[in-house]
């Protein structure tokens, strides 16, 4: 499946909005009922005519991560049950989709890997983009920065201006990156803070630094897994912690979310810094919720 | 001291001080000559006019070259002039002037009057003595009569009124002289004006200046406490040698902004008239009354009298007197200034040439630049040299301040032991010592070398290597910065040399230097964080430490030697790393040259931390910078929220804005009430996320080698930015919070679909529930025309309708932005299908909780009209629905509208066809009313309950039933008058009494209706 190429209007939001409504409706709903409700305000001023493909686009990749399935004999759309169960609930859906969907899209990935031989263009697009340094952030504009990289490592997850918007699109969503935009300062921030803690609650509360970030990677693969590396372009090297984990662990660490501690005994010890010292960091520990 | 160690060490004492650094000459007395010369420093002079016969020389010795190369002119006096702004050191050159004139030489006499000289009794004091053969006890006696017993206050009054004889009897009209410019005659004739008219009985003046002085405002601003009279008089009485004005009346002087002259002036039009030439151009007026003061002041003390000794007779007896001897005068004026307005007789003195009985003068006088411009033309041109003062001694502080360090240290009483006495004082230049090499019993200072290494020295000529101890050159230079833009050398003086060291012997005894006030003492500009700086020193005393490494390190490692002085941590020596920071051993000559940048914005802001001000224009980037970062985070959007236009933007602008980031000390509005405010004090966690901000504005990266200004020392990029995304997170975090806590996320769009909802089912429009495409569709729609009570309501809904979008509020509470556009792209519905529904259900109580939540001012204050029509219109509506259907129910006598429209068509057509139907005109209406009630729907039965929610509700079925009512009355008439005319022609009558009968089996059905409409219970009977 194609996120940043065929699906270039899905988003993460139009994903959330069709998967919560039809959560409401434990038999599913008629497309074209769902359609209609969700474009309320296509044929209004508000409204935007692209509304059509972003419902489209964003319902076709909730289909092809199977969070959304359909009846063939009714023609009804049905959410799956975990993911209608999880947007039922009281309080900040939201942030529980988020991650919820990050990781799907990385295992539905991994899936695709192993069946097709290649990734799907997001989640090496996300890979790469988490390698970037924090320190030396990307430009927001395409031709200020991002495409002569691209072009440079002949990298074709992103090929130009739209994509690399959706890319944008994607990571600021799934908690991948922050933006900036202020004086000079208009770029793309590699982070991965709110994309770790959405799966803090599949993670170990006490491990050895490297089985920690094991785990994290079996969350979310794009975060260094050797398989989704080995995808990325040759020419350079590509690192195990990226930049962008690098940067969440530590924000996490200074909100006391995380603890990096280092080892007792020198093992297990993963290098974790952005400068040139990295911290030689052996434990990580889970804190209590802020 | 301690030992052999440094530590606590001084070589000066407060004492020592006191007794040998004089800031103004005037307090040094005329016989420390020692005191004085072995501090001075060579001032460089501009020779500004005079010609210049001898080479080589320059300073003070050219000006001694020529005055003293004038003896023997017996033609001329010879005037010389230093002049300088105040403070320069003028005297100091006069006074070094005298010093080396020799006291012995015959073919002059001298008359040194220093600064020292205070009050006007003793000038005249000194000169009488210093006049040979001229008397002057009965001028004294005159003088002492005239000031020694009165109070200033009648001195004052005393010259007021010999101001105003001048200015009557006096002062004379200038007339016009060749060469006149247009400038001068306008000035001269206002003079003459401002004078008054010549009064032809009497001789003296009317109408002048000397008349207004009789009016009480004009003496009370004249003679105020704080005027420039009291302090002319005061300086007479007082020891004050400080009388540098440049102007002696200012307009403060006259009444110009008081009240009731002019009241005062009323019937002496020509007084009024000069007042108000006065009152526009006041500069005259006290030009005028300058020069009549300079006329009454030697007469009111005394100077002048009808007859009798004069300080100019008192000159010209001594001229005379020396004449005879074959000598000359030599005048020595530390400040002429000090003769203040009594200055004509000397003046008149200058003036006079030499001849076969007058000796000739050399004069030599200081004054200020001001005085000087202001001095008449007659003794200004005879002026032969003027050499002006610079600033010159303080181009090297270290020099100057050098020589009194050294001074301080060879004390007084040494200093005037060493003087040559005699005939080789004059000369002597080489006589004084140096401590440093002296100060043990003739031996150098035993900490002479740790000292020299620690604190440097400086090389003065004569001396040698002069320590700087306790400053360094970075000290001296910090504490000369400290003072005024252009410090004068009497500035330095006061406050660094006489008041740091005064304190700085105090506290290095205690071992608290350097103590908190040498932050004002010393300029206290930093390069970099005080954080960064103690992180490379950690100290047990951190404020101490910190202002010896700014203040004596430059913010770098402190040399052994200070750190012994001044007992501090031994770790000031070396920094902890090397991140970029000098340590003593290794000066920065030696690094690469720097690279070009931009000067770094971020000083200020160390200079913040450090309780400076912090510029507006730094407050507002780094408000700015902080807000836009913090709002490029919010991720508003996941809660599928708006907040870059519109109403949105609106509501995150009244809770977070600009004003919310408070910096501690800071001007500039600060954020109040509801909205959100971030503290940001000078603690150094959050200077860090400033500097980082603004680092982060102007690169957009934190990579110090692609700097366009200085990277701030000591820090680490990643440290910093850390710091700053930490921070702007959790901020970030709060505002999100509090935004979806304050609008409750999509509730705004929730209340503006509710509210459309009920302004529809005002209008009548009847919708399902859950229909959420109707209620954004842009067309208003309107059902049968409300009753008069309902008019109100229906108005305001109305303009609800047209006013309010609530699609507006859809796309941007509740929908997901996407795309070039940035327009609303899909709906989240469920929530607002929800609203609709439980607006529809709960009116009133629906309402009550948009005005209650106050989310969206717009809509609390279209719910508040809503609601208030609602209240307002209920009870007349109600009586008004209760009619309708009382009406309605007769009519229909039990049937349905349908069947009795039926019937009636079928009547109607009957009596038409038989032209018997009557009103013969109302066909047409009588079948639109049949139409109307064969097209209407039943009444479905529900009882609709009583008040605000079931008027609103079954809006559209009231307005049904109200125009049935119509149609039954219509029909009703219709029948009535056709019945009639049927009997009068007596056909069809049967059928009409068939149609009523028709007609009354609805009318209890309808009458329940009508009863359930008010409210009573449904099996009441009537």
């Amino acid at each position: 499946m194609e996120y940043l190429g065929s699906n270039a209007a899905a988003s993460p939001q139009g994903v959330f909005v069709i998967c919560r409504y039809l959560s409401g409706f434990d038999k599913g709903l008629n497309e074209g009922e769902l359609r209609l409700e969700l474009q309320a305000l296509r044929t209004l001023a508000t409204g935007s005519d692209d509304a059509a493909a972003v419902f489209t686009d964003s319902l076709s990749v909730a289909s092809g991560l199977g969070i959304v399935g359909s009846d063939s004999k009714q023609r009804l759309r049905v959410v799956e049950d975990v993911f209608r169960e999880g947007l039922r609930a009281e309080g900040d859906t939201w942030s529980w989709f988020r991650g919820r969907l990050l990781h799907r899209i990385a295992q539905r990935g991994l899936d695709q890997l192993e069946a097709d031989g290649k990734l799907p263009d997001l989640v090496l697009a996300l890979a790469w983009l988490l390698q970037m340094d924090p320190l030396n952030p990307l430009a927001l504009d395409w031709g200020a920065g991002p495409e002569p990289v691209v072009r440079g490592l002949n990298f074709e997850a992103v090929a130009n201006s739209t994509q690399w918007r959706g890319l944008q699109r994607w990571a600021l969503a799934l908690g991948l990156a922050r933006r900036a935009d202020v004086g000079n300062a208009k770029v793309l921030v590699a982070d991965a803070s709110t994309a770790i803690e959405d799966q803090i609650w599949a993670l170990p509360a006490d491990a050895p630094a490297d089985r920690w970030l094991e785990e994290l990677r079996r969350q979310v693969p794009m975060l260094g897994s050797r398989r989704i590396l080995a995808q990325l372009p040759s020419g350079r090297s590509w690192d195990a912690v990226p930049l962008g984990l690098v940067l969440g662990l530590h924000k996490l660490e200074k909100a006391k979310r995380l603890a990096l501690e280092p080892s007792d005994d020198g093992s297990h010890v993963v290098p974790i810094g952005l400068s040139t010292n990295p911290r030689q960091v052996g434990r990580i520990l889970v804190r209590s919720e802020r | 001291m301690t030992g052999q160690s440094m530590s606590r060490f001084r070589c000066w004492s407060a004492e020592s001080i006191a007794s040998t650094v004089f800031s103004d000459i005037g307090a040094l007395s005329g016989d420390a000559d020692a005191v004085f010369l072995a501090a001075h420093t060579p001032m460089a002079l501009e020779h500004v006019k005079g010609e210049q016969l001898s080479d080589g020389l320059a300073g003070e010795q050219l000006v001694l070259d020529v005055l003293l190369g004038s003896v023997g002119d017996l033609e001329r006096n010879t005037l010389v002039a230093i002049t300088g702004s105040s403070g320069v050191g003028k005297s100091h050159v006069v006074r070094w002037v005298h010093a080396h004139l020799p006291e012995d030489d015959p073919r002059y006499r001298v008359m040194y009057v220093p600064r020292a000289v205070q009050t006007l009794r003793e000038l005249l004091r000194r000169i009488i003595d210093a006049l040979p053969g001229a008397g002057g006890t009965e001028l004294m006696s005159r003088v002492d009569e005239a000031i020694a017993n009165i109070r200033p206050g009648e001195l004052q009054d005393r010259l007021v009124n010999e101001m105003k004889v001048a200015l009557d009897w006096t002062l004379e009209e200038r007339v016009s002289v060749d060469g006149e410019s247009a400038e001068q005659a306008v000035a001269r004739e206002e003079r003459n004006t401002l004078l008054g008219a010549v009064d032809e009985l009497t001789g003296g003046r009317v109408d002048g200046l000397a008349d207004l002085l009789d009016l009480p405002q004009v003496k009370e601003s004249l003679m105020r406490p704080e005027g420039r009279l009291n302090a002319l008089v005061t300086s007479y009485f007082d020891q004050s040698s400080n009388r540098e004005h440049d102007d002696i009346f200012s307009p403060e002087d006259l009444p110009l902004r008081k009240r009731g002259v002019r009241q005062a002036l009323a019937g002496q039009p020509d007084l009024a008239e000069l007042w108000n030439l006065i009152a526009q151009q006041p500069e005259m007026a006290l030009e005028l009354l300058e020069e009549s003061l300079r006329v009454a002041l030697p007469k009111a003390i005394g100077l002048r009298a009808a007859s009798g000794e004069t300080l100019e007779s008192l000159f010209l007896a001594s001229r005379r007197a020396l004449r005879e001897e074959g000598k000359e005068l030599v005048l020595v004026f530390e400040d002429l200034a000090q003769f203040g307005l009594v200055d004509a007789d000397l003046y008149n003195q200058f003036a006079t040439p030499p001849g076969d009985d007058l000796a000739p003068l050399r004069v030599v006088f200081a004054v200020t630049d001001g005085a000087y411009n202001r001095m008449d033309r007659t003794v200004q041109t005879r002026v032969a040299h003027r050499f002006k003062v610079g600033d010159s001694v303080l181009a090297d502080p270290a020099q100057f301040v050098g020589r009194y360090l050294n001074l301080i240290r060879v004390g007084r009483e040494e200093v005037e032991r060493l003087r040559p006495q005699g005939t080789d004082a004059s000369g002597a230049s080489d006589w004084m010592t140096n401590a440093c090499e002296t100060l043990e019993e003739g031996r150098p200072c035993r900490f002479r070398d740790e000292c020299f290494a620690g604190f440097g020295s400086v090389t003065i000529d004569g001396l040698g290597d002069v320590g700087l101890y306790p400053y360094n050159h970075e000290a001296l230079e910090r504490a000369v910065r400290k003072l005024d833009k252009d410090p004068t050398p009497r500035d330095v003086l006061d406050e660094c040399v006489s008041t740091n060291l005064k304190e700085a012997d105090v506290h290095i005894g205690n071992g608290t230097y350097p103590h908190e006030r040498t932050r004002d003492q010393f300029q206290f500009q930093t390069r970099m964080g005080k954080d960064a700086l103690l992180a490379q020193f950690p100290s047990s005393d951190p404020e101490r430490s910190y202002r010896a490494l700014v203040i004596w390190g430059n913010e770098a490692a402190l040399p052994r030697g200070i750190v012994t002085a001044f007992n501090l941590e031994e770790n000031l020596v070396a920094p902890r790393s090397s991140t970029g920071l000098k340590t003593w051993a290794e000066p920065d000559d030696t690094a690469a040259p720097p690279v070009p940048k931009q000067e770094s914005p971020l000083l200020p802001l160390f200079q913040w931390q450090n309780d400076d001000e912090l510029p507006e224009a730094d407050v507002v980037t780094l408000r700015d910078t902080l807000l836009r970062l913090t709002t490029d985070r919010l991720r508003l959007e996941d809660s599928l929220v708006h907040v870059y236009s519109g109403h949105g933007k609106q509501l995150l602008g009244e809770l977070f804005n600009v004003t919310s980031f408070v910096l501690e000390g800071a001007r500039g509005r600060q954020a109040g009430g509801e909205s959100l405010r971030f503290e940001i004090s000078r603690r150094p966690e959050d200077v860090r996320v400033l500097l980082a901000a603004r680092w982060f504005r102007d690169h957009g990266h934190f990579d110090p080698e692609r700097a366009k200004w200085e990277w701030p020392e000591g820090y680490e990029s990643d440290q910093l930015m850390l710091e700053l995304e930490s921070r702007l997170d959790h901020w970030a975090g709060v505002v999100r919070e509090k935004f979806l806590e304050t609008t409750g996320g999509s509730r705004p769009a929730q209340f503006a679909v509710g509210l459309t909802a009920l302004c529809l089912s005002a209008r009548g429009v009847d919708f399902k529930a859950r229909d959420l495409a109707e209620v954004l569709k842009p067309t208003v729609g309107q059902g049968p025309s409300p009753s008069e009570a309902w008019q109100a309501v229906d108005e305001i809904a109305g303009r609800f309708l047209s006013s309010i979008a609530a699609a507006d509020y859809v796309a941007e509470f509740a929908a997901v932005r996407q795309g070039e556009t940035g327009k609303a792209q899909l709906v989240d519905p469920g929530d607002l299908n929800r609203a609709i529904s439980v607006f529809r259900a709960e009116p009133e109580a629906s309402l009550t909780r948009v005005i209650q939540m106050s989310v969206d001012p717009v809509l609390v204050n279209w719910a508040q009209e809503f609601l208030s029509a609602l209240e307002a219109a209920a009870p007349n509506a109600v009586e008004e629905v209760q009619r309708d259907f009382a009406m309605t129910v007769e009519a229909l006598e039990g049937q349905t509208p349908a069947s009795v429209g039926h019937k009636a068509d079928e009547v109607g057509r009957l009596a038409n066809n038989a032209g018997v139907f009557r009103p013969s005109d109302a066909w047409v209406e009588f079948s639109k009313a049949v139409d109307l009630l064969e097209a209407a729907s039943p009444w479905t039965g529900e009882p609709p309950g009583t008040g605000v929610d079931a008027l609103l509700r079954h809006q559209s079925d009231i307005r049904q039933m109200r125009q049935q009512a119509r149609a039954l009355s219509v029909i009703q008439r219709a029948m009535v008058e056709t019945r009639k005319e049927c009997e009068r022609a007596n056909v069809m009558t049967g059928n009409v009494a068939s149609l009523k009968e028709a007609v009354k089996e609805q009318a209890a059905e309808s009458r329940r209706l009508v009863r359930e409409l008010a409210g009573g219970e449904p099996n009441d009977s009537n």
